[in-house]
């Protein structure tokens, strides 16, 4: 086996892990499948995009442009969209279907304003260092270690702050937590914001490595779906589940050719799916539950 | 002339797709985003068996039902262990699987490259191939979808049905074989699709793995929901708005270049309105609520 493989995996990995922790933290509160994370991911790349090349803004303050727009359009969406269903008392399956219907929408808003090719921020590879025998890029290293950074900061939000105390009583019970005047509606809004950062930070990564295009977030979004459903839902499983994920990946590509990527993921989830069912918050299935 | 009947085949073809998947989600309220996948299958089987074979149309038309059915029953087994949201990705799991096999098996799928040169279909020593007698033959496989649609529907199996949408666990507590009857609509919901497929394969006489995408299968959905999920003719008017929709912007004069973005955004947006103002769309009789919604 090849060092170079497993690199790649881990590679793979960060990008899923952020958009994984990202979707799940906001499923966990909101309860549904914020399909449109996708293009909150491709916003982030895009706002880097706009900063770095029209306007010249230097790469860091770039980054950052992208990582607010990232944070702003989930917050429309959610703000938009999401509240006014919810106020009318919709269902987790109606919430899917409008974020699958946002998500086409601003898909195609986005092909129109950009160009459905891919726009590549960076001018040629990157510069590569050898690390334990395999060749990695400064991306790549930067990107493992700001989400490191990332990931452990949100799970110290979740875990110390009053926010994260609020977030976590809203998602274990949100009839609950109204009742004890915790203020619902803002612990959403500001999930949906930080769920946006972390989708961002992926689109960033991602357009940094490759490129930016309005389809580049459905890929990501659903390799982040298959590991927060296979992770289980904490942070801590979900990143696991994201690098073995990102390791399958890369070793079934190895072993079979890289183009069943995309299969390789989606059996597991439906491997997974099939073998333990259950609702990670450890609840048993509401219709089969009497 | 042949442009309108070319729509009007088009509108036909979607009919079956919408009123096939309008049995699984609309009727026993399982949203499925597989349903190109049924879909594609029923294009590559007859295209495939057209080529590889030269079998006649019939022939292919019963094995494209018969493999697609056995996909379906694939796809609505997962549904007996999970629900809702988590069913949808697993449906979108088998529509990602699908479309994988179909674009990168090359040596017998053709791969991206798609499979040209289907040669038009005869039936009974018929030759079918004017624009015109396409039409007829959709005419015919809509007409013979919606009969047995409604058949379905009306008869205590369809109760049965609409009985497991609204309340799962009842219908096995009334001594429903719950499990067997999700399965045999997937069964029955993924054959009538093929023949969609099938239809399409012999009419553009050139398939390609694009034709059966997510995307693809996001817009049968769009149909079903916008048209009015749990109503006979609620897919007929999703799919009649929904293909004629985007034609009207080419006659206002948009570049083709633009319109198939706008045509995206066009049901997009209407996704989302429907959700917000009428979730049951134009016709439906459900709008899919929850357990949690209702308690």
């Amino acid at each position: 086996m090849d060092v170079q493989i497993i690199a790649n995996g881990i590679n793979a990995s960060v990008t899923i892990a952020l958009v994984a922790c990202g979707f799940g933290l906001f499923y966990r509160v909101h309860r549904f499948f914020h399909i449109a994370h996708a293009m909150v991911i491709a916003s982030g790349a895009y706002g880097t995009q706009v900063a770095w090349k029209w306007f010249g803004v230097s790469p860091l303050s770039s980054i950052l442009c992208g990582i607010v727009t990232a944070c702003a359009a989930g917050c429309v969406i959610e703000a938009a969209v999401y509240r006014t269903l919810r106020v009318k008392g919709a269902g987790p399956l109606v919430l899917l279907i409008a974020s699958v219907g946002v998500f086409v929408f601003l898909q195609n808003v986005a092909a129109l304003v950009f160009g459905n090719d891919p726009l590549p921020i960076l001018e040629g590879p990157a510069r590569t260092v050898s690390v334990l025998g395999a060749r990695v890029s400064w991306i790549q290293i930067t990107a493992l270690i700001a989400t490191v950074a990332l990931l452990l900061g949100t799970h110290l939000v979740l875990r110390w702050t009053g926010f994260g105390l609020a977030i976590r009583a809203i998602a274990d019970d949100p009839h609950l937590a109204d009742l004890l005047g915790l203020p619902a509606e803002r612990g959403r809004s500001l999930t949906a914001v930080l769920a946006s950062g972390l989708g961002g930070v992926a689109g960033i990564v991602l357009a940094l490595e490759t490129a930016a295009s309005p389809l580049m977030g459905l890929g990501p979004l659903m390799f982040g779906v298959v590991a927060f459903i296979v992770g289980g839902g904490g942070l801590l499983g979900t990143v696991l589940a994201a690098l073995l994920l990102g390791l399958t990946q890369h070793l079934g590509a190895w072993v079979i050719g890289s183009q069943w990527q995309d299969a390789i993921a989606f059996i597991v989830l439906l491997a997974f799916l099939l073998v333990r069912p259950e609702d990670f918050l450890g609840k048993k299935l509401r219709k089969a539950a009497v | 002339m042949d442009y309108l009947l070319h729509i009007l085949i088009l509108i036909g073809i979607y009919v079956i797709l919408s009123t096939s998947l309008n049995l699984i989600a609309g009727y026993t309220g399982l949203l499925s985003i597989a349903h190109a996948a049924f879909y594609g299958v029923g294009a590559y089987v007859a295209a495939l068996m057209a080529l590889k074979l030269h079998s006649p149309f019939l022939v292919n038309i019963i094995c494209a039902v018969f493999l697609s059915g056995l996909l379906g029953a694939a796809v609505g087994i997962p549904s007996l262990r999970i629900h809702d949201d988590y069913f949808v990705i697993a449906t979108f799991a088998f529509q990602v699987i699908t479309f994988s096999i179909l674009n990168n098996w090359v040596s017998f799928t053709g791969g991206p490259m798609g499979l040209p040169g289907i040669p038009q279909p005869s039936i009974f020593g018929l030759e079918i191939s004017s624009h015109l007698a396409f039409l007829v033959l959709v005419g015919i496989f809509c007409a013979l979808t919606l009969w047995i649609t409604q058949r379905i529907v009306q008869s205590p199996f369809g109760r049965v049905l609409k009985a497991i949408r609204e309340d799962e666990v009842f219908a096995q507590t009334a001594g429903k074989n719950v499990a067997a009857y999700k399965v045999l609509v997937f069964v029955i919901g993924a054959g009538m699709a093929s023949v969609a497929g099938v239809i399409y394969a012999y009419y553009i006489s050139f398939i390609d793995p694009t034709s059966f995408t997510v995307m693809e299968s996001i817009f049968i959905i769009s149909i079903v929901i916008i048209g009015g999920a749990g109503s006979l003719w609620g897919p007929v008017v999703g799919a009649v708005v929904l293909v004629t929709l985007p034609e009207i912007l080419r006659f206002v004069g948009m570049p083709s270049a633009i319109a198939a973005n706008v045509r995206q955004i066009l049901y997009g947006g209407l996704l989302v309105a429907f959700m917000m103002w009428r979730p049951r769309g134009f016709l439906g009789e459900y709008a899919f609520h929850s357990g949690e919604a209702r308690e």
